[in-house]
């Protein structure tokens, strides 16, 4: 019998904590969620803006681009980051359900630099090459097609998994609007793979945001073509576009934003939200730019 | 406690107190909650089958199965033409799952062996405690260890181009599913009588001899049992292979080849697709095919284990 | 039967030396044939059939030179006074069928020049007995330890490396291994601070997956070991159950997403997870509730029973106190499954980051049922994958963490468990 007891013991304990669980809600929540490029800076802004806020409770959740989108669409996600543009289909659903259009603000930049191991001779390439090496039919896949020596010979490709904006994006500025990607290349749950893959692997290549450059690795310089000149990934090239691999990170609100999610975004784009953005190897967003 | 009505009972709040009354008072209702409760696990399995189901359903239409199956092009996303073809992918599942077995399999049933038949109660005793703190560590914890630990050890080792790759997949995946396979094993080995063993050494046979020739074609069913359940969980593993094995989308040539297996493609692409969309539904479809796999083997496994049954209580 | 030996005995012959000889290593015999000759009626002295005995006839270079004999000797014979009276030819399978033949024989041998031996060689005579070892069972005894030894790396093959692993995560892990580390959250960008946030969104998961799961998986164990009969409908449900446990857990996650997720609508959220996390452990503490009934003898209850109680009163004030320990263990072990997982909460509830600020009374109530939350097990799974410039400490030590957690739940269901057996009753 005093087991019995103990026991009743033991759930009345666990009544009394999930009803102190209960209690949480209290606080206007605002839910950030989307892509995976962002959710560093966004979890960083967070951390900031919310230790001077605390009326509001932010919550930051990656994924992907999709993710936060679809949670827009579904109503959990009050502002979405995104890496690539509202889908056609999606904004159609959203004005559908929600009578407003989709929003986007651009609240950062970000070159999708071309990594290789930092002991790699490769200093440049250019978007032919990359095509070669990326694309369906492979036709680049041997270091010495690039005209560099390095052991072993095969280009050892990193990739993203298909779902991610960035994928997506890096498919259409690099393989063109019809262009497939090969299937002969590992595929990263996240950014930091690819680059600590990289900097284990001096035959590696791969692609990601700047944010996550390291001493092992350095940076190609790309080539718009064969013969212009080559540019390396910088917060300057990336702003007046000389770098042909940058695009817009944007947040996506329902309509115009309103009460806190409009006082954190006018944050984010402040002098002060941008700082974070250069901290964390991102690109600011020209301060000539309005954000469109 | 007892009801019987013929005991007098002068006070019967003091014999009967409050809690125990609406205890028993309760009888009803606790029963017909206690089969509601055991009737759920029959309820669970088919709401699972249901609602995977339910999502995967609409998209039957307008995919080819045969086409799903033997195709290896995995494009859920292209712009171009998506194409769905799990080949690449079951490819990726089976060779992960049989590395591991290979390896598995002989150090598991061996450690069986040595476990149920050679260790003193002590070792015995210890080893078991080990093995199973080692079926505890989370396959998150496993697949980082693949990624952070085994893949640097196979690439400078064996000089390979990728340390994430079958060979590591399969490694992660071994060492996850041993414990299941000694701790079946040895009960099937344990079930076989004590008689066996003593008329083998009575004949003047040596451990060895025993294990061989006795104790293996008597467990065999059970050591098949262990060996299934084994792959069962190897097949089903998810967040290890998808740290561990590189995750390319292609039919491998070699061990040393990365892999995409069905549950990493789940685990890696939910998360982001459209829902409702194509690439959605399709993911589902792999949730059945892998729900379909995984309850074939647990099946076999289980018509196995009560076939031994059977057997041993004639 | 007459006494059994396992000892030698030792004669020695010294070629060329002169004296009396007597087989001692100081008075050996001068040669062979001498000694052929001489050692039946020595034997016979000893009158005791000379059972399972070897006898030895080590060769010295001269008396009283202690040398140490060979191990191996150079001829071995075998004398068998069982085998039948049939003369063989001194071999294993075909032995002398006495001592006094096969001496006879040797003699006849070494006369012919077909025996000999050298100062530092030996011939053994074995007597054999029934039990005595045979040549080839002492390849059989050597098998033996070959497969015992390998069984033995076998399992302790597994040992090793496994501490290996852990010994050197600890050691990556052991500058952040702090109580600060434990109740700090996330900062700058998870690359700092601690795994407040995501111990206490895995403790929550726990928490309320266990209040879904222990009382309907304890009824549906009760039920199956207690009120069900054998039949059709409970094999179903037992099949049902084995079946649940074998559910990849990726697939589970797909349920989730369907069920409580969507169907339910409980959206992205705490709870959504627990009651998938719910749904996956139920089979562990299903099977361990009904081993822990199925452990208390049938005779407690039938006792009961004839006291008059209800099947009900049986249960709650016998089988229930009586089993309460084993089905703790089973809980316990859902505990330490549901910590560990990642897979089934990845779209159903887990999210990268939430912020909350550090006065404890935000820090304890983080978390609502309907927000998401974050876990330990997705935290390491973002900080390995996603998130740039991580310490290996904080790396390390969220797996370490994690592990620690899992194990300590678990050793506590292992010490349980041997307490239990110590003091079982029946």
């Amino acid at each position: 019998m005093p087991n019995l007891k103990k026991i009743v013991g033991i759930v009345a304990l666990m009544v009394v904590s999930l009803g102190l669980i209960g209690c949480g809600e209290k606080k206007e929540k605002v839910s950030i969620k989307g892509s995976d490029t962002l959710v560093n800076l966004a979890q960083k802004w967070v951390e900031v803006y919310g230790a001077e806020h605390k009326d509001v409770a932010f919550e930051v959740g990656g994924g992907g681009s999709g993710v936060g989108i679809k949670g827009m669409m579904n109503g959990t996600v009050k502002m979405a980051t995104a890496s690539r543009a509202v889908k056609p289909k999606e904004a159609e659903a959203i004005k559908k359900k929600f009578g407003k259009d989709a929003m986007p603000h651009v609240v950062a930049l970000d070159a999708l630099a071309i990594y290789v191991h930092k002991d790699n001779p490769l200093n440049e390439i250019s978007i032919d090459q990359l095509k070669g090496i990326y694309g369906k039919d492979r036709t680049i896949t041997k270091w010495s097609q690039l005209g560099v020596t390095v052991k072993p010979d095969e280009i050892s490709l990193w990739n993203r998994q298909n779902s991610s904006g960035t994928y997506a994006y890096f498919q259409k500025t690099v393989l063109g609007k019809n262009g497939e990607f090969t299937l002969d290349a590992k595929s990263a749950s996240g950014s930091k793979e690819i680059v600590e893959a990289i900097e284990t692997d001096i035959s590696a290549l791969g692609y990601s945001g700047m944010g996550y450059k390291t001493d092992g690795v350095k940076w190609l310089k790309v080539k718009k073509t064969a013969d212009s000149p080559a540019v390396e990934p910088s917060e300057k090239t990336a702003q007046d576009k000389s770098y042909p691999v940058s695009r817009p990170l944007r947040i996506y609100t329902i309509g115009e934003p309103v009460g806190a999610s409009k006082a954190f975004l006018d944050w984010v784009k402040s002098s002060g939200g941008q700082k974070i953005v250069k901290e964390m190897g991102y690109v600011r967003i020209g301060s000539d730019k309005k954000p469109s | 406690m007892s009801q019987a009505p013929t005991q007098p009972a002068p006070d019967p709040r003091r014999r009967k107190p409050v809690v125990p009354m609406l205890l028993d008072k309760s009888e009803p209702f606790v029963q017909t909650m206690i089969r509601l409760c055991g009737w759920s696990a029959i309820l669970f399995v088919l709401a699972i089958f249901f609602f995977v189901f339910k999502e995967a359903l609409p998209v039957l239409n307008d995919l080819d199965l045969g086409e799903f199956f033997t195709s290896d092009q995995w494009r859920p996303t292209s712009e171009v033409k998506e194409q769905f073809g799990i080949f690449a992918l079951l490819a990726g599942t089976l060779s992960v799952t049989a590395l591991a077995m290979l390896i598995a399999v002989p150090l598991g049933l061996g450690a069986a062996v040595y476990v149920s038949e050679f260790a003193s109660p002590k070792v015995k005793e210890s080893l078991k405690i080990i093995i199973e703190l080692l079926a505890a560590i989370p396959s998150v914890v496993w697949g980082f260890i693949g990624m952070a630990v085994l893949a640097p050890i196979i690439k400078t080792q064996l000089g390979t181009s990728d340390g994430v790759n079958i060979l590591n997949g399969g490694i992660i995946l071994a060492l996850m599913s041993i414990p299941i396979i000694v701790s079946v094993g040895e009960d099937a080995l344990r079930a076989v009588p004590d008689s066996y063993r003593e008329a083998a050494i009575a004949l003047g046979a040596s451990r060895w001899e025993v294990v061989a020739k006795v104790l293996f074609p008597a467990a065999k069913s059970g050591l098949l049992a262990a060996v299934l359940l084994g792959v069962g969980r190897a097949i089903g593993e998810t967040m290890a292979v998808l740290m561990a094995t590189g995750h390319k989308p292609m039919t491998p040539g070699s061990i040393f080849d990365p892999v995409q297996t069905l549950t990493a493609t789940i685990a890696a692409e939910l998360g982001e697709v459209f829902q409702g969309g194509t690439h959605y539904r399709v993911l589902f479809l792999i949730g059945i095919v892998l729900f379909v796999i995984t309850f074939i083997v647990n099946l076999t496994a289980d018509i196995v284990v009560k076939g031994i049954k059977g057997k041993t209580n004639e | 039967m007459s006494e059994i030996h396992s000892d030698s005995l030792e004669y020695y012959i010294s070629p060329g030396c002169s004296g009396s000889s007597s087989g001692s290593a100081d008075q050996p015999y001068t040669s062979l044939s001498e000694a052929f000759e001489k050692l039946p009626e020595k034997l016979v002295e000893l009158n005791d059939g000379n059972t399972g005995r070897k006898i030895e006839l080590v060769c010295i270079a001269s008396p009283g030179v202690q040398t140490k004999p060979p191990k191996k000797a150079k001829h071995r014979f075998y004398v068998d006074t069982k085998a039948g009276g049939v003369d063989g030819q001194g071999t294993e399978l075909a032995p002398w069928a006495d001592l006094v033949t096969g001496f006879k024989h040797l003699k006849d041998q070494t006369d012919q020049g077909r025996l000999d031996l050298k100062p530092g060689q030996k011939i053994r005579v074995t007597m054999r007995e029934v039990f005595t070892s045979t040549d080839q069972e002492s390849l059989r005894s050597g098998r033996e330890l070959i497969a015992r030894v390998s069984f033995g790396i076998m399992a302790w093959s597994l040992v090793v490396p496994i501490f290996a692993i852990l010994g050197y995560l600890v050691y990556k892990a052991a500058p952040s291994l702090n109580l600060d580390f434990l109740l700090t959250n996330p900062k700058d960008g998870m690359t700092a601070g601690g795994i407040w946030t995501p111990l206490l969104g895995t403790f929550m998961l726990v928490l309320i997956s266990l209040a879904i799961a222990a009382p309907i998986g304890i009824l549906a164990g009760v039920y199956l070991n207690e009120y069900a009969g054998d039949n059709w409908f409970t094999r179903v449900i037992n099949l049902a159950v084995i079946n649940l446990a074998g559910v990849p857990s990726i697939v589970h996650g797909l349920f989730g997403v369907g069920a409580f997720v969507l169907f339910m609508k409980m959206g992205v959220s705490l709870l959504a997870a627990s009651c998938t996390i719910a749904v996956m452990t139920l089979p562990v503490i299903i099977t361990s509730t009904k081993e822990a009934l199925a452990a208390v003898p049938m005779a407690f209850r039938e006792a009961c029973w004839n006291l008059g109680a209800t099947r009900w009163q049986t249960i709650r004030t016998i089988v229930l106190p009586n089993s309460i320990a084993g089905i703790l263990t089973g809980v316990i072990l859902q505990v330490a499954r549901a910590a560990g997982e990642t897979a089934p909460i990845l779209f159903t509830g887990v999210t990268y980051y939430v912020i909350v600020s550090d006065d404890w009374s935000d820090k304890l109530t983080a978390f609502g049922l309907n927000d998401s939350f974050m876990a330990l097990s997705n935290h390491l799974f973002k900080l390995a994958s996603n998130v740039k410039g991580v310490p290996d400490s904080i790396l390390y030590g969220t797996a370490v963490v994690l592990i620690a957690l899992v194990l300590v739940v678990n050793s506590i269901s292992v010490l349980f468990r041997l307490y239990l057996r110590s003091r079982k009753k029946w």
